[in-house]
């Protein structure tokens, strides 16, 4: 397959940038988008120019580093799909394929097409864990959870972190992202000690760097981890909660 | 080439991830403002049912003209002697205002902080019915401002764009007795004018595309995260949606057929 | 240990050979107490010195890594209250590839009625690990495994339920109990995330401090202890040093020297080879686990082959066509033409016998032509029965991120077609080697998860390895690293300006202008990929003598090739991923030698590790009287001819007698 490829290319995170096209000859179906840049890559490199810095990991949809917009779109074409399970099967024979990286102003270009999702990470750090020290745990089948909390709690948990969510979001918005470690951490038992206290102290973060929720549900149509939009409304049930407990933890 | 080894005096610190603010985030705070948000459109949801059950009135069968009116009258005069006069009618007009402005204030805040917030490159768009009507609610609702403006000169004030006829100073005799506006000639005389009776009608599109999304939006504002609460209310706020469209721009439409006439 | 009688050996010219290229040197210590295996970790904790709270934020540790051991000890010691340094080459923790793990995490807490306990935990260990492994170490992993769970699931991994409220389990392979834990097919993730923000409490609380996005480059080694490390920041290229009281290492297996493995991209051996060649022991590097279940290379520009979970053999079944080269849909293919291999070769175990076993007969029948798809290089793994016996329901609440995740890489659905599954390489037992107290052979460096060696011996069974992450991480490396701080009271960390900081950093700098100067035709992946054809070939689920002695004399070659040819684009002072590429793909050039070398110099069959001259009926033959022990590498210096020695640690069982595994 022959695939015309556009890429965003930009040395740093204040330079200018701009699109750089190159011609794929061999391209196969059954090739992912990654590989597609794999495979681009090695022709650069053969060529004496420097590859497209993209970022990738597990490349098997679990660790969240892959993050790239193709034609527009977070991930590439597949809805619910990260971009390493993404193929060229999903283009024909001579198309344009348009790598850019994810949108947001809060995911700064580092370069090319690797950005800065740390933002969310600052998220959890501003309260989306648990205060429970190494060893004070008390024995986990003392507390029981039902099945369907359980596998509920998981639903959420399943977040790979990959900030497709904020990409997706014409408001730049990471709702979906919070909402899902809210849900999360409100359904576990140790989590609910510091359920309100956690609520004003992650969504306050949020607010300091992304954008507000429209709920268009661009975010779970993107979402290779397929978190439920009812995560969007977490939030605001978990800060509305959080105002009436009055300064609580819990 | 590389850097090179530094020497010892310009050893710089290995960066350390940036953590946290510790200040507090933007104020008013974005849930803040969507609540708001959800607060004052939920008033203007249960104002407009209200309104188009009494804009209805001119559909009955006899003396639709009475009705309308005594209606009309009923509005200005309720809770009267409780309250003198039209006292009611202005807290009402006072708390529509109001939270007329804090809807604005908060759609507008909220529309800057999303768009400084989204990036730089072009975005396919998505043909979901909730990108279309999502994507444009301040379009959608800078529209419907300027018809609640249109509207009040038209048929409240009738000024500027009152159709010539309007009545303001003539009135409607009720059958207790009672001298009022004749609210009703008022709407006939107006939309007897095509132009204005298309704008009504296209703008009651536009207000439905506004509630099928903002109804949707306080479901989750409200943080409604119940499976079934949600289904329920995706469905009415569709159905609000129609019955306004309908309802509302049927009016102007029956006028202009004559269906309605003086 | 009769039967070893009968072993096949070949002729003496091997012999000759490994005298060529290794030293034997001495006996190493693993400062095992001298106690019964069952109460060694109690005696060795009762004698640890402390650290008293108020002194400890005065003592600096670098954390290097953040899976599961390395967030696990960073948080650990962050609420301990020392000062820890983390450093990550991602943007974030959390990415570590302990995530990508499926299937569960073992813990023998043993509240089933199905007769499980710590002894036979350590009994199914040392035994899944032939015996090559530290019965002590094997019972720690199991007595603070209980532990683990408790605090895994209060910090935020949502393990899956019962009906009746209490924690789930499945069994694994190799065992006939039901001990692992698990979150559908994604306990990685969900133990990994909860690690990650564990560690992400203390960034914020300022007890860890995080360097993302940093590459460790070189350990500092003076008077003999590890004091701090090199790295490059990856975004500006910058080479600086941060130095500590202690190091430690968490950095992961090596796999990825086999090019296409499970691995994640990024894996890589630089971290701990850079600290073999500074001196830390290597041990056993030949122990490889080719994990039975992944899925198979299908095109030229596949980047790495995918696990499928161990776990789905609990409900698959594993089958080849009876014929060869059969193209037919498998499921018109009637049961009387399917070859149920590890069924009928395996009564007792059946699809669930160890990793080794069932990687070694799956390549036994695509070797010997029965393989099927485009490529004939799989076998089937087939649900029908288990579908048919639970339902779709059950199955797909069991593993249904898997299914799709095959789904989306296929295109295939697994619901109704077969999965079609290989081998590949997983996990890496080898590692740097540590006493009890995950201490290296460098006083002052620790070693913690899969670049260590400890607990799996030869081979690891299914789900310990989550286990031996947090284990290390949350429940050892706490205890221990303070022992070994106490005695450094008073003292501060090296200056930067010290000779031995500006030594290490010029050597790094010297090895990355090399790299960068060299003006070759090829980029690095050109000899990584021909590394991985050679590895393949020579040192993957059978070795023998000749083969492993070409593959030495082949990487060799290489890596002359290499520095003579290979080319790296850009430059030093920014972001550059061919960079990164071509000096891990030199460290793995020269591991990769050292693995040979260590499978040749293995004269006997073990776990993973299997010799076409050490079998008998197709099954490993182990040689106890000259093998067990643990072989502990030291680099013997830069020179072209010097060999490396090979150190040695004998292991001693007590509570589980040696005996030659048997699955049948």
């Amino acid at each position: 397959m022959r695939l015309i490829l556009e890429v965003w290319r930009q040395e740093g995170p204040d330079a200018e940038g701009g699109f750089e096209t190159h011609e794929i000859l061999d391209a196969t179906p059954e090739m992912s988008l990654l590989e597609l840049l794999d495979r681009l890559n090695h022709q650069l490199v053969e060529n004496d120019q420097e590859p497209v810095a993209f970022e990738s990991d597990c490349r098997e949809g679990i660790c969240g580093t892959c993050g790239l917009d193709v034609n527009g779109v977070p991930h590439g074409p597949e809805d619910n799909v990260p971009a390493c399970g993404q193929h060229v099967r999903s283009f024909q024979d001579g198309q344009t394929v348009r790598f850019t990286p994810f949108r947001a102003r809060s995911f700064p270009v580092i370069r090319d097409l690797i950005v800065d999702r740390t933002g969310l990470d600052r998220i959890i750090q501003a309260g989306g864990t648990i205060a429970v020290d190494a060893g004070t745990a008390p024995d986990a089948d003392t507390l029981l959870v039902t099945h369907d909390d359980a596998e509920r709690a998981l639903d959420f948990a399943a977040c790979i972190g990959c900030g497709a969510c904020v990409s997706a979001c014409p408001n730049g918005a990471a709702y979906l992202f919070t909402g899902a470690k809210l849900a999360h951490l409100a359904l576990i038992p140790h989590g609910k000690e510091e359920r309100a206290k956690r609520a004003r102290s992650m969504i306050a973060q949020m607010q300091h760097e992304f954008g507000p929720c429209s709920q268009i549900g661009e975010c779970v149509l993107a979402c290779p981890a397929e978190i439920p939009i009812v995560a969007l409304a977490v939030v605001n049930r978990e800060r509305l909660r959080a105002g009436f407990m009055w300064g609580k933890a819990n | 080439m590389s850097s090179g080894i530094q020497e010892r005096s310009d050893i710089d610190q290995i960066p350390v991830a940036k953590r946290p603010a510790t200040s507090p985030p933007p104020r008013p705070q974005t849930w803040v403002l969507k609540l708001i948000m959800a607060v004052t459109g939920s008033i203007f949801v249960l104002f407009l049912l209200f309104h188009l059950a009494g804009n209805l009135k001119v559909y009955l069968p006899d003396d639709p003209q009475g009705h309308f009116n005594e209606y009309a009258h009923w509005l200005r005069s309720f809770l009267s002697p409780l309250l003198p006069g039209s006292t009611f009618l202005w807290i009402f007009r006072g708390c529509l205002g109001a939270a007329l402005l804090l809807h604005v204030y908060s759609g507008v805040t909220l529309w800057i902080r999303a768009h400084r917030l989204r990036g730089r490159h072009a975005r396919k768009v998505n043909p979901t019915k909730h990108h279309l009507t999502g994507r444009t609610m301040l379009w959608s609702g800078l529209i419907i401002l300027a018809f609640i403006i249109f509207h009040l000169l038209d048929l409240t004030l009738g000024r500027v764009v009152a159709s010539k006829d309007f009545t303001g100073g003539s009135t409607y005799k009720l059958e207790n007795g009672e001298v009022t506006v004749d609210a009703y000639a008022n709407l006939v005389h107006s939309f007897q004018r095509p132009s204005v009776a298309i704008f009504y009608v296209v703008v009651m599109v536009v207000i439905a595309f506004h509630l099928s999304h903002g109804i949707w939006s306080i479901t989750n504002d409200f943080g409604a995260t119940a499976h079934r609460t949600r289904s329920v209310l995706l469905i009415l706020a569709d159905l609000i949606a129609l019955v306004i469209v309908v309802g509302n721009a049927s009016i102007p439409l029956a006028v202009l057929g004559g269906v309605i006439t003086l | 240990m009769s039967a070893q009688k009968s072993v096949k050996k070949k002729g003496g010219q091997v012999a000759l050979e490994i005298d060529q290229l290794r030293a034997v040197g001495r006996p190493v210590d693993g400062q095992v107490p001298d106690v019964h295996p069952r109460e060694a970790w109690t005696d060795r904790k009762l004698h640890y010195n402390l650290v008293n709270p108020n002194n400890r934020r005065k003592f600096k540790v670098i954390v290097v890594g953040t899976g599961l051991s390395g967030a696990g000890a960073a948080a650990a010691l962050g609420e301990l209250g020392y000062d820890v340094e983390v450093f990550s080459f991602h943007d974030v923790p959390r990415r570590a590839h302990s995530i990508a793990a499926q299937g569960g995490i073992n813990s023998p807490r043993a509240r089933k009625v199905d007769n499980d306990s710590i002894d036979r935990f350590v009994k199914d260990t040392v035994k899944g690990g032939d015996y090559r492994g530290r019965e002590q170490d094997a019972y720690r992993l199991g007595e603070e495994g209980i532990r683990v769970i408790d605090h895994m699931q209060a910090i935020g991994a949502a393990f899956a339920r019962e009906y009746g409220g209490q924690l789930a389990t499945r069994s694994f392979g190799g065992v006939q109990v039901s001990r692992t834990y698990y979150t559908r097919g994604q306990t990685g993730q969900q133990l990994e995330l909860a690690a990650a923000h564990a560690l992400s409490r203390q960034v914020a609380a300022g007890t860890c401090k995080l360097h993302a996005r940093q590459e460790m480059l070189d350990l500092i080694v003076k008077d003999g202890r590890a004091q701090g490390i090199v790295v490059r920041d990856l975004v500006t290229g910058k080479i600086r040093a941060q130095t500590a009281h202690a190091v430690i290492l968490c950095t992961g297996g090596y796999g990825n020297i086999y090019y296409k493995a499970t691995l994640a991209k990024n894996s890589n051996a630089t971290a701990i080879w850079r600290a073999y060649k500074r001196g830390a022991y290597f041990a056993n590097p030949c122990f490889v686990q080719i994990h039975p279940t992944a899925l198979p290379l299908m095109s030229k520009w596949q980047s790495k082959k995918t696990l499928m979970s161990e776990s789905l053999r609990n409900d698959g079944r594993i089958w080849a066509p009876r014929k060869k080269q059969d193209d037919r849909d498998p499921n018109t293919i009637p049961e009387a033409e399917r070859f149920y291999f590890l069924e009928e070769r395996y009564p007792a175990f059946g699809n669930l016998v160890p990793r080794d076993v069932a990687s070694r007969n799956i390549r036994e029948r695509i070797d010997a032509g029965y393989g099927v798809g485009t490529l004939h290089n799989a076998v089937y793994l087939d649900f029908k029965t288990g579908i048919e016996r639970l339902g779709v329901k059950l199955i797909r609440e069991r593993y249904s991120n898997l299914f799709n995740m095959y789904e989306e890489l296929t295109g295939e659905d697994p619901y109704t077609t077969p999965m079609r599954i290989a081998p590949s390489v997983h996990f890496t037992m080898g590692g740097l080697w540590t006493d009890y107290d995950q201490m290296a052979s460098i006083p002052g460096l620790f070693i913690g998860g899969e670049a260590s060696w400890a607990y799996h011996g030869a081979n690891r069974l299914g789900a310990n390895s989550l286990l031996s992450g947090c284990v290390d991480g949350w429940f050892t490396l706490p205890y221990s690293v303070p022992n070994y701080l106490a005695g450094l009271l008073g003292q501060s960390p090296l200056d930067t300006d010290d000779q031995a900081v500006q030594d290490t950093m010029r050597d790094v700098q010297a090895g990355i202008d090399r790299l960068l100067d060299n003006d070759g035709a090829h980029g690095p992946d050109h000899f990584h990929e021909k590394l991985g054809a050679i590895m393949d070939r020579y040192a993957s689920v059978s070795r023998d003598p000749e083969g492993l002695a070409t593959a030495i004399g082949m990487i060799r070659e290489l890596k002359d090739e290499f520095w003579r040819d290979v080319k790296v684009v850009g430059s030093g002072d920014r972001l550059n991923q061919e960079l990164e590429t071509a000096g891990r793909v030199a460290d793995y050039l020269e591991l990769a030698e050292l693995l040979c070398i260590d499978a040749l110099d293995r004269d006997e069959s073990a776990g993973a590790h299997f010799r076409t001259d050490h079998e008998i009926d197709g099954e490993a033959a182990r040689n106890d009287e000259d093998w067990c022990f643990c072989s502990a590498w030291e680099y013997p210096g830069p020179e072209a001819a010097a060999k490396p020695i090979r150190n040695f640690e004998p292991l001693t069982f007590r509570a589980v007698p040696l005996q030659q595994r048997n699955y049948k």
